[in-house]
């Protein structure tokens, strides 16, 4: 599962740098980090959601979704933006 | 640029592919090596690594003062009726088994969850073959030949050789894990000073062991203690004080008095001695054994130690060789020092029988605990008032440590475990986040609600004998 959930991430990423040098957008090295921080936090959200539920406990499950799943989402929208913002400036 | 037209070309993509070539054949190369966690861990069968936040140490953490320690009695422990009727009286004795039994019926008829008339049946009938006929042994009974009988000299090995052989029986007739640690001046304390029939353990200057009326003998040349573990269901345990609880804690006994048997067998097989137990909880005490022979740390519950990957969800037995064997160094997970700031257990115990205090002292509660040792001492009375109470052999408190965790969510083996082995400083963060998560889920009565919100009995495709008995080991086929 998670060989697969490696090739998903790691073809986007890719997909991802391709199509940010095709519009020869600039992305800074903390806006990397951010990204790539709330990506790990992401599939670790995944990971204990989905393993929680195999342990039989859905009150924890749920809770990874709020405690490290909206950070998670969080940091990514703010990597999203920081970018996204300058291009509309710049 | 037109949106309709790529604008990748042909070299990026062959460049793409070239990239996505190697990190597939990258993966591929890694991915059978490790499937998870486990695997990285375990080694080839017989050798015992544990886990990598495990740190091997000279002493176990929980500090022990052998100058003031004495030969304990196992009889002064409050499973031994007359001890338990000198800590509260006929009366109350009468009292509580009055009310146990009423209990019992009143449960029934109420269909409480845990409690039920299925529940009840699971539980006493799991004690077939250990409580009701299943026999242990001092000395090994003549049933496998010895190496006599086949005209062949005695089995001898280095004694890493000896360890990793008899790793690989246990392990093979179904102990999880063993540890060993040798008798010595200090160590020999371990050993009970009378077994619960009243017989005495004596060491002497002898070749055999044996046994007469009054005193079973322990030769000196017998100095290994062989401690070794088996599994129980932490499903079943989490719905604590229910009966599926206790079914796998019958289980447990069942299988390590088999156990143990066979070991003993296996041993005279090769030409050595092993000395089982004749009843269960015999012998060496389990919470001095297992920290000597590094296979768990002491634990604020006192009466139950902590392993690093199975918490208190286990049960140890043990025998006693004169089989060369090289002693396992006990560990240091963090686990006893999680348990200053934790709590969970004392503060869940329905009868406040487990300490709340912060730091362990030498000061004990009563006959029933064993001086010389550091430790969060229990109020045995407490405890086993609170098993007629409810159910005999209740366990909320290893329903609720944190270090009962199974390993799906990486939280526990990758986050948790770790970090609370090199440092203290987030211990009380994590133990609130295991109540906030709601991994203890105990109702006002004390009871686990575990069982209420989601039976045991509509679980389907539980593991044999509920719990993995593949985890951390090699999955051979």
């Amino acid at each position: 599962m998670w060989l697969i959930i490696g090739l998903v991430a790691g073809a986007a990423l890719l997909a991802l740098v391709a199509w940010l040098r095709s519009r020869d957008i600039k992305v800074t090295w903390y806006e990397w980090l951010i990204g790539v921080v709330g990506l790990l936090l992401l599939l670790f959200t995944i990971q204990n959601l989905v393993g929680s539920f195999a342990e039989l406990e859905p009150t924890a499950a749920w809770m990874f979704l709020l405690v490290t799943g909206l950070p998670a989402v969080i940091l990514l929208a703010v990597s999203w933006q920081l970018v996204a913002r300058r291009q509309r400036a710049g | 640029m037109s949106k309709f037209h790529s604008t990748v070309s042909r070299r990026t993509f062959m460049k793409g592919l070239g990239l996505a070539g190697a990190g597939l054949g990258a993966a591929v190369a890694a991915a059978p090596v490790f499937h998870d966690l486990d695997e990285v861990v375990a080694s080839s069968t017989g050798v015992w690594k544990h886990p990598w936040f495990v740190k091997e140490v000279d002493q176990p953490t929980a500090e022990v003062d052998w100058t003031i320690m004495p030969y304990f009695d196992n009889r002064e422990t409050m499973f031994h009726t007359p001890s338990f009727i000198k800590a509260v009286g006929m009366e109350e004795l009468q009292r509580l088994g009055a009310l146990s039994a009423a209990n019992k019926k009143t449960w029934i008829a109420q269909n409480k969850p845990g409690a039920t008339l299925r529940d009840v049946a699971l539980d006493d009938a799991t004690g077939f073959g250990f409580a009701y006929g299943l026999e242990g042994h001092w000395v090994a009974p003549a049933i496998v030949g010895t190496p006599e009988d086949y005209d062949a000299a005695r089995w001898t090995g280095t004694q890493e050789e000896n360890l990793r052989m008899l790793r690989v029986v246990a392990r093979f007739y179904g102990a999880r894990d063993i540890g060993v640690f040798e008798l010595d001046q200090n160590t020999r304390k371990t050993v009970y000073s009378h077994e619960r029939d009243g017989k005495a353990y004596v060491f002497e200057d002898v070749e055999e062991a044996y046994e007469i009326d009054e005193k079973r003998i322990i030769p000196y040349t017998a100095k290994y203690v062989v401690m070794f573990t088996i599994l129980e269901s932490q499903e079943m345990l989490k719905r604590a004080p229910g009966h599926a609880g206790l079914a796998t804690t019958a289980l447990g006994y069942n299988q390590g008095a088999l156990v143990g048997n066979r070991l003993q067998q296996f041993l005279r097989g090769i030409g050595y001695q092993g000395l089982a137990e004749m009843t269960s909880n015999a012998i060496v005490q389990c919470a001095g054994g297992l920290p000597l022979s590094g296979v768990a740390e002491m634990s604020r519950m006192s009466l139950t130690t902590l392993q690093p990957e199975f918490g208190p969800m286990l049960r140890a037995f043990k025998l006693i060789t004169d089989l060369p064997l090289v002693p396992t160094k006990p560990i240091d997970a963090g686990m006893f020092r999680f348990c200053r700031a934790c709590k969970l257990c004392a503060d869940a115990c329905p009868s406040s029988a487990i300490s709340s205090e912060t730091e362990p002292s030498y000061d004990i509660q009563g006959p029933w605990n064993k001086p010389g040792i550091k430790n969060y001492y229990y109020d045995g009375a407490k405890c086993f008032t609170f098993w007629l109470e409810s159910v005999i052999g209740c366990g909320i408190c290893r329903t609720v440590c944190p270090f009962a965790s199974k390993n799906k969510a990486s939280i526990h083996d990758w986050v948790i475990k770790p970090i609370a082995s090199v440092t203290p400083i987030f211990n009380g963060f994590f133990a609130n986040m295991d109540k906030f998560f709601g991994y203890e889920d105990i109702g006002d009565d004390g009871w686990s609600l575990r069982e209420e919100k989601q039976s045991w009995w509509d679980i389907n495709n539980a593991p044999v004998y509920g719990f993995d008995t593949t985890r951390g080991t090699e999955k051979l086929q």
